[in-house]
């Protein structure tokens, strides 16, 4: 770690702060039959709707399950359809805007159209179409919000690279001689790695919500599995009776999102901070 | 200029012809049946067969595309499955709700976000900077669904001031405009922020402040002018998204917009209601995009269109 | 800014303060859900039927304790081979245009429901009628067993003496209607004055109405989906009769409205189908194991802090005039342990409370060694996927269409029915439909019963369903609302004699 990157990180306090709980989060999912305190499947009637207290930290649901545990299962979930739609939808995004930017042409004019058409679609309902009339489960939630979310990654890479494709050093680099796949792999692409990573951590954020706001609707990931959109939306009608119950995956769900937006804002800074150095 | 709007109109005019055949070929290659949203607990098949091809559901595919979108050339958008009604008519019906809910949340969001923008650029890398910021970005990660909840509790339940659904005089909008509106509000405080900033460091305010200008003058009248331009995109942009439906927003406030009615006819494979609202919300935010374009050259000449 | 800022917030207090009512004429009521049409040959869903009851009327209807009373008819006779219906009309019974309603009307609203165009899905209920068949197929152009020999008598052949038809002209699809150039008009105490799709439905009083009790001059129903909001609707009062599930009669309990609950045992049962035609389900040994394994005394104890009644057999207790239920304590739920080798497919609705029920089903089940996959589909999804045979099992609930034991045992475990039709579970038993038929011909009361028991005690040894509970019906009620009753169909509230109180 340089000096520069050192100094960035202590003016940055909050930044390290959120990634650090992120990390808490992302250890807690991936541990999560060693962490959670209780069988986040465990029906136990008589437990029912218990408020917080020493044995469940956050309480008990309608059904007597310990709301911390299933937190920290529904954690899983959302954390891997979030990691696993930003992979994918990135994927066809680079895929596709470095095409149409390195081709150019008819290549380019059909994929900026496609992007556009996918951009005018109203995102939410067709995702919403899409867990509505396939089987239900983790892949149908993945691919509705892949087909809804690569677009928007699919625009910011083409530009990027149609912006660095134009810029001096690259130009000079294919009147040197350098083939246009070589200048491709080891100027453009490297280039292009910071603002993927910004985006990605931007949208994770909005693939989770989704993923969420899905399950509200009582869309998306079949019981018992926890989800913390399904969490919330389950305990709708309690929210008179037991608050604690929509309160915390609302809070887990809004902290996990606003970390990833302020890491992905951090870095953005970080990447202007640092210039062109990178 | 004019060549500019030409072509954009022709591409919209494709966009809306993909969005169709894309629409269109999901909801008849897909599984999945409509006739059980109408018909009762104790059918028989022959009324499901007869259900089924009075509202050609037993064509080809092909010829049910050729048929709609003749329809759809002399302006009618089919009739619903379920209620029989026109879809037109009721897309119509509902969108002076999402109208007015959309514009409610664009100008609280627009005001919020401006004074956050403005606060946090005024002093940057101050408490209150940091302050807004950590404001707007919880705006941004808020979940829509469940900070309505919050705010039901709070301001119905609790406190008792306002209604927390359905339709009537102002108080009833409030809690769906607030929900509504503060993901925008964050990103607009975000973009002023950001924006004011690189004008700030810009030539002509350095002079202007040179020159001895005070110091509200240059903000609003150089700072702001220019500023702005972004601001008033995204301005565009979202109410474009919301004027199609906020499909959860309204859910919760039980709030009788095309969002509602996009969500009642996907829930009861209402095909030509379907079809009509994704149409209806594409069409919206393809004009609100091309009329930001349009304005983006009238606030700023330097942008010209080839 | 900052003055206006205050009179906005003096303006919020003081405004949302509610309670105070100056509309003494309207009632205000609840929709969940907006109907999907308000023609009675077409509704099939509680929601219509509640508001069709309230425009239209039958030619006789049930007051609240389920006895027949005269509507459009002031008397019948049944003949005593039970297969003629001589049906005479008040004189006074007028269309809310103003034109009388004639044996002709009524003829011509129930050829309807029959008619291929019409697409209803209601046409079991004249099946039995004579010459229907013929009429559905399109192969005559009257029903032979219908008649109108003078302006107030309607004569009504059946093919077989069936029971249960006079209840059957009770339901809401049943109403006398009038149709000109495809708008429907009624002679129920209301009339329709607006629709806002989406929104709500106002209806006014029908100023032809001859009957009697019309207090209100409007009943304006709101549509809120949101069971959440509808409470705290309520509690503002805003809404003055709530219906009410459990949750909701909790978090009103809680905040003090014990006082205005009302409540009666309701006509439905909640169950878990098998598919009877899928192994291991087509043994009712397999399915007693799994019926057994359930203890719904603790799920009604604890999710639903004793509010529902638990289920012993499909038919709710009251349309058997009680009598058998000995039933109650030869249940005795098993310990013992199975084993399958896969796991099953259990398919629920994407209601909260359907996924509540899964999961507790799913945690008995798993006790005693039995592996489920819930499936969860929107309605239209279930209801194809149960039409499709695509399941093990699944949830559901049954209410009543009219209140006789044969609307639970026959459209639901005749092997006629299967499908679609009501026996969604495809079971077969030839002793049970040999008794069912039977019933349903049975003209004498006492020996019907007796039949429906036999057939009953059939179905509760085959166990083709998980009998859970029979849900009771809960409402709230605004204390300014006098003479409320509560009805045990949702049809049978004409809206009639309620009124509001300063």
């Amino acid at each position: 770690m340089n000096k520069k990157t050192e100094h960035f990180l202590r003016k940055n306090k909050l930044a390290v702060f959120l990634a650090a709980i992120l990390c808490l989060i992302l250890l807690a999912a991936v541990f999560a039959p060693w962490v959670a305190p209780h069988d986040p499947y465990e029906i136990n009637l008589e437990k029912a709707k218990e408020p917080p207290q020493k044995a469940y930290p956050f309480g008990t649901d309608a059904q007597g399950r310990c709301i911390l545990s299933r937190m920290i299962y529904g954690a899983r979930i959302s954390l891997f359809i979030g990691f696993c739609a930003t992979a994918s939808a990135l994927f066809i995004g680079v895929l596709f805007g470095t095409v149409a930017a390195y081709f150019g042409g008819i290549a380019d004019n059909i994929i900026t159209f496609l992007i556009d058409v996918t951009l005018s679609l109203p995102g939410l309902l067709v995702a919403i179409a899409i867990t509505v009339v396939f089987e239900p489960g983790v892949l149908t939630v993945l691919i509705a919000l892949c087909i809804v979310g690569w677009a928007g990654f699919a625009r910011i890479i083409r530009s990027s690279v149609i912006s660095i494709k134009g810029q001096d050093y690259v130009a000079s680099a294919l009147v040197l001689g350098l083939s246009r796949k070589l200048v491709m792999l080891k100027y453009v692409l490297p280039n292009i790695i910071p603002i993927i990573f910004i985006t990605a951590s931007l949208r994770i954020g909005v693939f989770i919500l989704s993923e969420a706001s899905l399950s509200f609707l009582g869309l998306g990931i079949s019981p018992p599995e926890p989800t913390w959109g399904g969490m919330i939306a389950s305990s709708v009608s309690y929210v008179e009776t037991a608050p604690w119950m929509a309160f915390f995956p609302g809070v887990a769900l809004a902290v996990t999102i606003f970390c990833f937006n302020l890491i992905g804002d951090s870095m953005k800074d970080y990447v202007n901070f640092m210039g062109n150095r990178l | 200029m004019k060549n500019f709007i030409i072509r954009r109109l022709v591409l919209a005019v494709l966009t809306l012809t993909a969005i169709i055949t894309l629409v269109f070929s999901l909801t008849r290659f897909i599984p999945g049946d409509p006739v059980y949203s109408f018909v009762g607990r104790r059918a028989d098949s022959d009324t499901l067969n007869r259900v089924r091809s009075a509202y050609g559901l037993d064509d080809p595919v092909p010829a049910q595309f050729f048929c709609y979108i003749g329809q759809l050339l002399k302006g009618n958008l089919g009739y619903s499955y379920v209620t029989g009604q026109p879809v037109g008519k009721l897309i119509i019906g509902r969108f002076p709700n999402t109208l007015k809910l959309a514009l409610t949340a664009m100008v609280f969001a627009t005001l919020t976000g401006l004074m956050l923008g403005l606060l946090s650029a005024s002093n940057p890398g101050g408490a209150i900077d940091r302050f807004c910021v950590l404001v707007s970005i919880s705006g941004i990660s808020v979940p829509v669904f469940w900070f309505g909840l919050i705010l039901i509790i709070i301001f119905s339940n609790l406190l008792g001031w306002l209604p927390s659904s359905g339709m009537g005089n102002f108080t009833y909008i409030i809690l769906p405009a607030l929900t509504l509106g503060t993901r925008s509000a964050a990103y607009i405080a975000r973009i002023t922020r950001t924006s004011v900033m690189e004008v700030m460091g810009e030539n002509f305010v350095i002079t202007a402040r040179a020159k001895g200008l005070s110091r509200n003058r240059i903000l609003f009248k150089h700072i702001l002018k220019n500023a702005l331009i972004p601001v008033v995109t995204l301005i565009g942009v979202d109410l474009g998204s919301y004027l199609n439906g906020s499909v959860l927003t309204e859910t919760i406030f039980g709030w009788n917009g095309v969002g509602n009615l996009a969500l009642t006819g996907i829930m009861n494979r209402d095909y030509p209601l379907i079809m009509g609202t994704v149409l209806f919300g594409s069409f919206i935010f393809i004009c609100a995009n091309i009329i930001v374009d349009i304005s983006y050259s009238f606030f700023n000449p330097k942008v010209t269109y080839e | 800014m900052r003055r206006a800022a205050y009179i906005l917030f003096v303006f919020l207090v003081f405004s949302g303060c509610g309670g105070k009512r100056d509309d003494f004429n309207t009632l205000f009521l609840r929709l969940a859900e907006e109907p999907s049409t308000l023609d009675p040959a077409l509704a099939v869903d509680v929601y219509s039927g509640g508001i069709i009851a309230k425009i239209h009327s039958t030619l006789v209807r049930f007051d609240e304790n389920l006895k027949i009373l005269p509507d459009v008819a002031e008397g019948w006779e049944i003949s005593d081979d039970g297969k003629q219906y001589v049906f005479h009309l008040k004189k006074d019974v007028k269309f809310s245009d103003g034109s009388r309603v004639s044996a002709e009307d009524v003829k011509k609203s129930f050829e309807r429901i029959l008619m291929a165009d019409t697409l209803s899905s209601r046409k079991w209920m004249f099946e039995k009628v004579e010459g229907a068949a013929d009429f559905i197929a399109g192969r005559t152009n009257e029903i032979s067993g219908m008649e109108a020999p003078d302006e107030n008598t309607i004569v009504i052949k059946l093919e077989e003496a069936f029971a249960p038809f006079l209840s059957i002209l009770a339901m809401p699809n049943a109403s006398i209607i009038k149709m000109r150039d495809k708008e429907i008009t009624g002679c129920g105490p209301y009339r329709i004055k607006q629709w806002a799709r989406g929104e709500k439905i106002v209806l006014e009083k029908n100023p032809e109405y001859s009957g009697a009790g019309v207090c209100m001059a409007r009943i304006l129903y709101r549509v809120i989906p949101n069971d959440f909001t509808a409470v705290s609707e309520f509690r503002q009062g805003k809404i003055d009769i709530l219906g009410l599930n459990i949750p909701m009669l909790d978090a009103l309990e809680k905040a003090g409205y014990k006082d205005m609950f009302y409540s009666r045992p309701g006509l439905n049962t909640y169950y878990v189908g098998f598919n009877c035609r899928r192994e291991p389900f087509d043994n009712a040994d397999a399915r007693k194991i799994f019926a057994k394994a359930i203890d719904k005394k603790q799920i009604i104890k604890y999710v639903f802090n004793s509010r529902v009644e638990p289920a012993y057999s499909p038919v709710p207790p009251v349309l058997l005039y009680d009598g058998l239920w000995a039933m109650e304590n030869n249940y005795i739920e098993t310990t013992e342990t199975v084993s399958f080798d896969r796991p099953f497919k259990l398919l629920i609705n994407t209601s909260d409370e359907m996924q509540s029920i899964a999961e507790i089903c799913q945690h008995f089940w798993k006790k005693r060694g039995i592996e489920i996959e819930i499936t969860q589909r929107d309605w239209n999804g279930f209801k194809e996927a149960l039409n499709n045979s695509e399941f093990d099992m699944f949830i559901l609930s049954w209410w009543a269409d009219y209140p006789d034991a044969e609307n639970f045992l026959y459209p639901t475990f005749y092997s006629g029915n299967w499908g679609s039709a009501g026996n969604r579970v495809r079971y077969s038993n030839a002793e049970f439909d040999a008794l069912i038929t039977e019933a349903r011909a049975e003209t004498d009361i006492e020996l019907r019963q007796n039949l429906y028991r036999e057939a009953t005690n059939i179905i509760v040894e085959d166990s083709p369903w998980v009998f859970l509970w029979h849900k009771k019906d809960y409402c709230a009620v605004q204390p300014w609302v006098r003479d409320f009753k509560m009805f045990p169909l949702y049809y049978s509230d004409k809206g009639t004699g309620i009124k509001i109180t300063r």
